[in-house]
């Protein structure tokens, strides 16, 4: 299993602590630097290497980078120019209280952050460039780019849609025409029996491609596509480091450091472009691609190089 | 302990045998089964873990056949399970309990057994009812999700797909648990054969080599001495072999060596016995050498003795003679020193005879009946004048409750009493002496107990080892103030032990020395009586104390006594009362000699005719007092002399009117006899002529043995006396040639006069058949006595005495005659009355008469006839009377009853 991240290395837990301390020590400088609050949803591991990796991209100069818990964060202790919250439960704190700075949420499911955002204010707020988000997924076009590219035999494409997933039908309906391709959709709900829906399916595609959807159903199909992808010799293109290691043929996926270094792009053009609106809500720009060449063999599939896959996804995700 | 016990009975081979085989057989058995059910416990856990594994496999999976409820998938799925011999059935049921597949043909209960799997998690053994050894295991089959979100950490929740039931059964394991125990059996037998002949291997070779090396010795044991352990072993045995091979080597060049040191041995000790016999030879002519010095030595002593026994018996015999003569205080002074120095002198010297005879194993004891008590009182009085001489208290006190008479030797008893007292009077200044006399009495035996208690001038302890060594006297300068030879004691000592008896003795310088002497003797055969109850006594002392003891002493002998303090009461006492046996009056010296017998004597005798004894204070000179012809005139009465002697006043009390002056002789006793006396010491010769005439003899003398023998061949005599050593002819071949003679005269008998006669002498003096020995010095009694005794005149004398008492109380014969006939017919009136008092009076009467009359064969039947009267025994009475009667009617005098 191969993984190839186009982001540079994180900074150590200890480098961005130290750097921390000394922002904390030295608050007299601040006046000349933009402050920015992080409010992490749970002090684990993705989040806190999201917050190292961020402090790690900005410079210590120009940004003061404080990090809070979102259990621990109150509008009314908030002295920061900009608050970025990271992941779901920290946006959904930090938007349901009382809003005075720019906000942009990373780490969070597009559909999630549409539910949130569907107050008034928040409308008004997102409309006004004061409340942005990078999505947690990717684009279904970049991951359709993947699957042409380990294989270009692909004529149709099997996609599972759940129920927070199925608005993108149209979306992935008019990327498959865009790619020439037939358009296998199954949408079913949790209760239903997903070999019911999901034989079909792998029986008329060649390539079945995941959409992320809620944790637990994305969980409870997962095991029945890969099975039915190994049933069926076709490759199943994931959304996840994780479902390579279950056993999918390639994934197209965020990580943290690839969102802090799209986060810290936006801050540093908010930064640059001084009373400019946040960008409008979208899915990142940085992205990581594992293959899974064990899986690939099985199904008698012999993947492009990682240099290769690389190039290519990045050379059709310029702008 | 009896483990041990069995186990030693076991011969080594047995026991390495069992040592060997009873571990592995044990450890074998004990694998054994621990194999088995190891393995059966291993066969079942085994089958659990692969049941379980497959309902795993099973469950997982089946979740796409149970979720597609594609039977065609489940029942491939149950193929390979159905293959194995344990599994009956594989089924799988959907959620709503629809059996999906079955690939065996059991009717089961879906229900129930899903039921009863919903208990817990699945997993658990269900029994089948109506299936033996079958059983089914069911779980539920659960959907399991895969997590693809990087940034979800959530589980998802589980979905019930429906159970997969297994159906189980143990036929495939009994069968395997039944091969496991038959191969685990045979394992066993084959590892407890292998055990046994490894035992017995290992056995064999331990016990081989022993047995081989036990074999070996038991017969080299047995003698064959070529024997040797032949087998070449290892190790330690071969070590033992080599060192019982060496051993058996050592041992035969030993014995080989031993029968050439004993050849040579025999070979020297043949010499040494032909040497040995020499020397017997020599050494038995030096004994036959030694003998006859031996035999001359004591011919030596025994001449010795006589030679100087007779001058000292006639120095002391003149002495007595002279000291009867009329002579005034200074001759009888130097009389009596003389008479003391010489009886000193004869004691010397008998005690340096005694102490040869013991150096040369001479002495021979005496057995004959004698009463110690009496011995002793004898000693007493004859050391009291010693004693009293000296201011010294001489007691005796006797513990014996009874007289009692001794098988032993009365003269050597005597002889030692004797040393112990003088030596006791002899070391004392002042105080006194006691002796005492203890007897215990052990079924026919009596140990002798008597202590000799001193307050004289005690024995350093450093000096009483010494005191019984010959001449050994505590200090030499002893010798000098208190004089003697210094060999009583050891004398003493000597005769003790002769007796099998022991002396020893305690002493604390100034405070005084005990002797004690422990003798164990045979009782005599016959006893005398030992007591005398019904005798009735009166008994008159001033003196209180003498009187108590006197009293008490009679008392304990059964006697009735009554008492009287003043003797002006005794005849008005007596008159009232006619009953007394016996009358016992005090009086001091004084009084005896101032007493008038007319006055005194005279009125007892008018109202008492029993025996009357007079108790007066001793005085060892009374010659010199007067008092010898006092006592004479006071006979019939006996005296005694104070301190009174127990068995004395016992035979006082016991005795019946015999002549009561115990020194005074018969008056010409020897009267008309004819004795020849042979002696060479011619001092010797005058006195005992003298001694003999005075009875009343005729004496012829003899100055040798050949003379002797001439005279006597030449005339008959009534008896000769011959002394025993005389030059020319001595007096045991003088006795032969007499007895040899061819007349009459060979049977005259013969006295033997000696100083003293060693043993060889006694027996040459045994066949001559001689009728006494005399001992030197001559006691003039003892004389008259042995020489009345050997004429048989002794049964006489006391008619001669009976007759001079008549005539002294001048009583006619006839008187006396009519007095017996009118106690006798008093005493039939009494018979025929049947009056008891009566008869007890007259017979007590006519006793009294007898007594002193001197009639003691009449005593003795008045006591018979005075017994059945008492036993009321009538008829027998009446026979003694009659018999009494008889003998006084028919006899020619009266005094034959005496």
């Amino acid at each position: 299993m191969s993984t190839r991240s186009r982001g540079s290395p994180f900074f150590s837990t200890v480098w961005w602590q130290t750097a921390l301390l000394l922002l904390l020590l030295f608050p007299a400088s601040s006046w000349a630097r933009q402050s920015v609050l992080l409010v992490l949803s749970q002090d684990s591991q993705p989040y806190q290497a999201l917050a190292a990796a961020l402090v790690a991209q900005l410079p210590a100069r120009q940004w003061q980078v404080n990090s809070v818990l979102a259990e621990q964060y109150s509008p009314t202790s908030v002295q920061a120019d900009l608050i970025v919250t990271v992941g779901t439960l920290a946006a959904r704190d930090v938007l349901q209280g009382a809003l005075h700075w720019p906000v942009i949420s990373v780490l969070i499911p597009r559909q999630t952050f549409f539910a949130l955002c569907r107050q008034q204010h928040l409308v008004v707020r997102k409309e006004q460039g004061l409340l942005s988000a990078i999505y947690l997924e990717q684009p279904v076009d970049r991951q359709l780019q993947l699957a042409r590219l380990i294989d270009p035999s692909i004529e149709s494409m099997g996609v599972v849609l759940g129920p927070n997933s199925h608005d993108q039908q149209p979306a992935i309906n008019a990327a498959m025409a865009e790619l020439g391709w037939q358009s296998r959709l199954a949408r079913f709900e949790f209760n239903e029996n997903p070999i019911q829906i999901l034989e079909p399916l792998s029986d008329n595609s060649d390539a079945i491609l995941v959409v992320p959807d809620k944790a637990e159903f994305n969980r409870s199909i997962a095991k029945w596509l890969l099975l039915l992808s190994y049933r069926r010799n076709i490759p199943l293109i994931g959304f996840s480091s994780r479902y390579v290691d279950a056993g999918a043929t390639a994934a197209v996926f965020s990580t943290p450091a690839s969102i802090a270094k799209d986060t810290a792009a936006w801050l540093e053009r908010w930064f640059v472009q001084q009373g400019q609106p946040l960008p409008v809500p979208s899915y990142p720009h940085y992205f990581e691609i594992r293959t899974n060449p064990e899986a690939a063999r099985s199904i008698g599939l012999t993947l492009p190089g990682m240099d290769e896959l690389e190039a290519a996804m990045s050379r059709d995700s310029q702008p | 302990m009896k483990l041990n016990f069995l186990i030693s009975r076991l011969s080594i081979g047995q026991q390495v045998l069992l040592t060997a085989l009873l571990p592995l057989l044990l450890l074998t058995l004990a694998l054994s089964s621990y194999m088995i059910v190891t393995r059966i416990q291993d066969a079942q856990q085994a089958l659990d873990v692969e049941s379980e594994t497959l309902m795993d496999f099973l469950s997982s999976a089946s979740e796409f056949g149970l979720l597609t409820h594609n039977v065609e998938t489940l029942q491939q799925l149950s193929q390979v399970p159905m293959t194995r011999p344990e599994v009956t059935d594989v089924l799988f049921i959907s959620p709503r309990l629809k059996l999906l597949s079955q690939s065996g043909e059991l009717s089961l209960d879906i229900g129930r057994l899903v039921s009863n799997s919903q208990l817990d998690k699945g997993g658990k053994r269900i029994d089948l009812t109506g299936l033996t050894h079958t059983w089914a295991i069911v779980k539920p089959v659960i959907m399991s999700g895969v997590s693809v979100d990087d940034f979800d950490q959530s589980r998802a929740p589980d979905r019930h797909l429906g159970w997969v039931v297994l159906v189980l059964n143990d036929r495939a394991l009994l069968q395997r648990q039944d091969q496991i125990f038959v191969w685990g059996l045979a394992i066993s037998l084959v590892g407890l054969l292998l055990a046994v002949i490894l035992a017995l291997r290992i056995g064999r070779n331990i016990s081989a080599p022993i047995k081989a090396l036990s074999h070996s010795v038991k017969r080299y044991q047995a003698g064959d001495q070529q024997i040797r352990v032949k087998a070449h072993y290892q190790q330690e045995i071969g070590a033992l072999q080599q060192g019982i091979n060496s051993l058996m080597d050592q041992a035969e060049q030993h014995q080989r060596e031993l029968r050439s040191e004993v050849d040579q041995a025999t070979s020297k000790l043949k010499s040494a016995l032909t040497e040995l016999e020499q020397i017997n030879q020599k050494l038995l002519h030096s004994k036959e050498r030694v003998e006859l010095s031996g035999r001359a030595k004591d011919d030596f002593m025994a001449r010795m003795s006589h030679e100087l026994r007779t001058p000292i018996s006639s120095v002391i015999g003149f002495i007595r003679l002279l000291e009867k003569s009329h002579l005034n205080d200074s001759q009888r002074e130097y009389c009596r020193i003389i008479l003391s120095a010489s009886s000193l002198l004869l004691r010397l010297i008998d005690d340096i005879l005694d102490f040869s005879k013991f150096q040369s194993d001479n002495v021979q004891l005496e057995n004959i009946p004698f009463n110690p008590e009496l011995c002793l009182e004898d000693v007493v009085e004859m050391q009291a004048p010693v004693a009293s001489q000296k201011g010294l208290t001489l007691a005796l006190q006797c513990d014996a409750q009874w007289p009692l008479m001794l098988l032993g030797d009365p003269t050597r008893f005597s002889q030692i009493i004797t040393n112990l007292i003088s030596n006791a009077i002899k070391f004392t200044e002042q105080g006194g002496v006691k002796v005492r006399l203890f007897c215990t009495r052990e079924q026919d035996r009596t140990q002798l107990t008597i202590e000799v208690q001193d307050s004289g001038i005690g024995i350093p302890a450093a000096e009483l080892q010494s005191l019984f060594l010959p001449f050994g006297q505590a200090d030499t300068s002893i010798s000098r103030r208190f004089g003697g030879s210094g060999l009583g004691l050891v004398i003493s000592k000597r005769l003790v032990e002769l007796m099998q008896g022991e002396l020893s003795l305690t002493s604390v310088p100034d405070e005084g020395t005990q002797f004690t002497v422990r003798l164990y003797l045979d009782d005599a055969p016959e006893q005398q009586s030992k007591g005398l109850p019904e005798l009735k006594v009166l008994l008159c002392s001033p003196d209180s104390e003498c009187r108590i003891s006197l009293e008490r002493q009679m008392t304990d002998w059964g006697c009735s006594v009554d008492t009287l303090d003043d003797r002006q009461q005794l005849v008005p006492h007596m008159m009232a009362s006619q009953s007394y046996d016996r009358i016992l009056v005090c009086l001091t010296l004084e009084e005896l000699k101032a007493l008038s017998w007319n006055q005194f004597l005279n009125p007892v005798r008018d109202s008492f005719n029993g025996e009357l004894i007079l108790i007066t204070e001793h005085c060892d000179n009374e010659v010199q007092l007067g008092t010898d012809r006092l006592l004479e005139l006071l006979e019939p009465a006996r005296i005694l002399r104070l301190p009174v002697g127990r068995y004395r006043l016992f035979q006082a009390l016991e005795a019946r009117s015999r002549p009561s002056v115990a020194d005074t002789l018969p008056q010409l006793s020897l009267q008309g006899v004819l004795v020849l006396l042979v002696e060479d010491n011619r001092f010797n010769r005058l006195l005992l002529s003298r001694m003999l005439q005075a009875q009343g003899a005729s004496v012829e003398t003899a100055n040798n043995g050949r003379d002797g023998v001439a005279t006597v061949e030449q005339k008959s005599f009534d008896l000769v006396i011959m002394d025993l050593h005389m030059p020319i002819l001595g007096g045991i071949d003088a006795c032969k040639q007499i007895r040899q003679l061819p007349s009459a005269s060979a049977k005259t008998p013969i006295l033997i006069l000696t100083a003293d006669v060693i043993s060889n002498e006694k027996a040459l003096l045994e066949p001559l058949q001689l009728q006494g020995l005399l001992y030197k010095p001559v006691d003039e009694a003892v004389l008259v006595k042995q020489v009345l005794r050997v004429l048989n005149r002794d049964q006489g004398q006391p008619v001669s005495e009976i007759v001079m008492r008549l005539q002294r109380f001048g009583i006619p014969e006839q008187e006396l005659k009519q007095a017996l006939d009118e106690q006798f017919e008093a005493l039939q009136q009494a018979l025929l009355d049947g009056d008891e008092s009566m008869l007890r009076e007259q017979s007590h009467q006519l006793s009294g008469l007898a007594v002193m009359a001197g009639l003691y064969r009449l005593d003795d039947q008045v006591r018979v006839f005075s017994q059945a009267v008492k036993q009321n025994q009538m008829s027998e009475a009446w026979q003694v009377y009659w018999s009494m009667k008889d003998s006084i009617d028919n006899s020619n005098s009266i005094f034959d009853l005496s």
